[in-house]
């Protein structure tokens, strides 16, 4: 097990390196002059120069690269050309709320979609599993911002049960329940592909255990039915919902860039799509380089998680 | 035992070349590992799933609807009537309502899917035959090249897909092209990844070693071996992968980064109808629900393909 993981943990540094140059490379993917792109119609040749020089675009690009990726190394991410103040302090926060959003989401996912999925495989072609169905089809081809835009219509607009955007009211006290009355709807619109992915995934991932022979065996032996499913059946049924999981919670960290826009929630989607639109690279830069990093980890999180609970790889 | 003398062998021993192909075709069709070709598992798909069949016929329909819809759409898309402003879904002479500024919902629903559905179809197209290419090059020398290419795609496997084309297509600047190029782009590592496992299993096969044996070369053998058993997958793969990419492709455009208004495609029309969501909400919903059943019956389609090329598979 610890030769696998540091192994896994190891794989990861040429794809952050790789990681590294693909970022780099937006800024050559910036069509036209990137300096006067940058500053828009209004800079003048002093700016541009300026900024040519302060991005290192007169340097060849190997050079560009390293003293990028330096600076980088060395919490330097450099400046937000929109925003005029540094990018970490842009995008670190905007990466928190993201972090609230995608986790209330994934909470709300797990806590829907694990017990139905297991309740249709145990009750397959019940009512449940109908509905398991339903979700599980619905929430895959359901697209994301028109599920937001109807979420609002009903609960804000129609019903007035959620208010439509932001993380806080104008005037309210800034608590936690405030902060839980805003954080509900943009969760549940982003929970709809994890909540149709993991509750498909569990159903069928249970369905092949409770169809195997030593579940057979044990029902034979006259364990009651519940014990025969918490204790066995899940337990061989869940490696697979995990590891799914784990890379759903990555994907929720893409997925969440509709419902942020639509629903201003401030977080990285919504920062990145703005700084895209800006075209300021250094905060778009800096913006997937976070994502990465972390999605990069927690596919590693999930993978060893999977390790551990199967006991010919923990061995190995 | 006496070694048999070549007079004593039997005719019939000596399969002829025919012969051994029908004892091998025997065989393989025994074990169901004969390559399956698209259309006879489109076949398959359709006769046996009902769902899989209402979905086809629905996107047929959609598109055909798309393709002629200069000559048999009510109204020009771009063509107002601002006396009926957000008429909703019913008004006279208008079946599905009209926009903010009073143009034909179903004009412009007929006149998007011109945009919406090739803007996820080509790229999917495109990036198919090229991870095809990359996929079985990379499965086949395995040690070299193999082991470069998906290294080399691993790192786009870092990023999250949807974030990876917000920021290649914003970059780019709005517009179809560039759209199609972020979704190619995203959709590669995960292909190519399809095409790199199923190929790893083929070229393991027997008939993969018979071919090498009878003295056929490396490009005869992916053409020829290993290009038929990788294709079916890939075409499910294709088929569920159109589902998620016309969402995603008038995503961009509900964002303004892909086709920017006032060209009638889907994602633009759902955004139009965001500003006038409380008082007719059909402009954004009517779209949207359009997109939910093509992105649906992709689906359908996509399973009833994945059963009828592997019913094992089957969820």
């Amino acid at each position: 097990m610890a030769r696998y993981a540091l192994l896994r943990i190891l794989a990861i540094v040429p794809i952050l390196f790789g990681v590294s140059v693909v970022l780099f490379l937006f800024l050559q993917l910036v069509p036209g002059d990137v300096a006067a792109t940058l500053l828009g119609p209004r800079a003048t040749a002093d700016k541009i120069a300026e900024i040519r020089a302060e991005l290192g675009l007169d340097q060849p690009l190997y050079r560009q690269y390293f003293s990028w990726l330096g600076g980088f190394l060395q919490g330097d991410m450099g400046r937000s050309i929109a925003l005029q103040v540094p990018v970490a302090s842009v995008v670190v926060p905007k990466f928190l709320n993201t972090l609230l959003l995608a986790g209330a989401a994934l909470l709300l996912a797990l806590a829907v979609g694990l017990p139905i999925g297991i309740l249709s495989a145990v009750r397959q072609y019940s009512w449940v599993d109908r509905l398991g169905t339903f979700l599980a089809v619905f929430g895959s081809a359901a697209p994301p911002f028109w599920l937001a835009l109807l979420l609002i219509y009903f609960f804000s607009l129609e019903l007035g049960w959620f208010p439509t955007s932001g993380m806080q009211s104008l005037r309210g006290d800034g608590g936690r329940l405030e902060l839980l009355h805003h954080l509900f709807l943009p969760a549940l619109a982003t929970s709809a592909i994890p909540m149709a992915v993991i509750t498909r995934l569990t159903r069928s991932s249970v369905l092949e255990v409770v169809r195997s022979d030593f579940v057979v065996a044990l029902r034979a032996r006259g364990l009651p039915s519940h014990r025969v499913i918490l204790r066995h059946t899940l337990r061989n049924a869940l490696p697979p919902v995990i590891s799914i999981t784990g890379l759903q919670a990555g994907f929720l960290l893409g997925g969440t860039v509709f419902v942020e826009v639509i629903f201003s929630w401030p977080g990285i989607g919504q920062q990145l799509y703005q700084a895209v639109l800006a075209k300021d690279i250094p905060v778009v830069q800096a913006a997937m380089l976070f994502i990465a990093l972390f999605f990069v980890v927690l596919n590693l999180l999930a993978d060893l998680a999977v390790a551990y609970l199967n006991p010919r790889l923990r061995a190995g | 035992m006496p070694a048999p003398s070549p007079s004593s062998t039997k005719p019939s021993s000596q399969p002829t070349g025919a012969e051994a192909r029908r004892v091998w075709e025997a065989g393989e069709a025994a074990r169901g590992q004969r390559p399956e070709s698209a259309l006879r598992l489109f076949g398959k798909a359709l006769r046996r799933d009902r769902w899989a069949l209402a979905s086809g016929i629905f996107l047929l329909l959609v598109a055909l609807a798309s393709l002629v819809a200069p000559w048999i759409s009510p109204y020009g898309p771009n063509e107002a009537n601002p006396v009926l402003r957000l008429g909703g879904i019913g008004t006279p002479g208008h079946l599905l309502g009209l926009d903010q500024q009073g143009r034909d919902m179903l004009t412009r629903l007929l006149w998007g899917g011109r945009v919406a559905l090739p803007m996820a179809f080509i790229p999917v197209a495109a990036a198919t035959v090229v991870s095809l290419l990359l996929g079985m090059v990379a499965g086949y020398y395995r040690r070299g090249i193999g082991e470069l290419v998906m290294r080399l795609l691993d790192i786009l496997y870092a990023f999250p897909a949807v974030l990876l084309a917000i920021a290649i297509a914003g970059i780019l600047g709005p517009g179809m092209t560039n759209v199609m190029i972020s979704i190619f782009i995203v959709l590669l590592p995960y292909m190519t990844r399809v095409v790199y496992t199923s190929t790893l299993t083929v070229a393991e096969e027997d008939f993969v070693a018979a071919a090498r044996s009878s003295g056929a070369g490396d490009a005869s053998i992916l053409l020829r071996e290993i290009l038929p058993n990788v294709t079916a997958p890939m075409i499910v793969y294709a088929t569920l992968s159109l589902g998620l990419q016309v969402v995603f492709a008038a995503g961009l455009s509900f964002l303004g980064l892909g086709v920017q208004p006032p060209t009638a495609d889907w994602g633009v029309m759902t955004s139009d109808g965001r500003s006038v969501l409380a008082l007719a909400p059909h402009v954004s919903m009517v779209p949207g629900v359009l997109l939910l059943l093509v992105a649906l019956s992709f689906n359908l389609l996509g399973d009833g393909l994945r059963d009828a090329l592997d019913p094992k598979l089957r969820v």
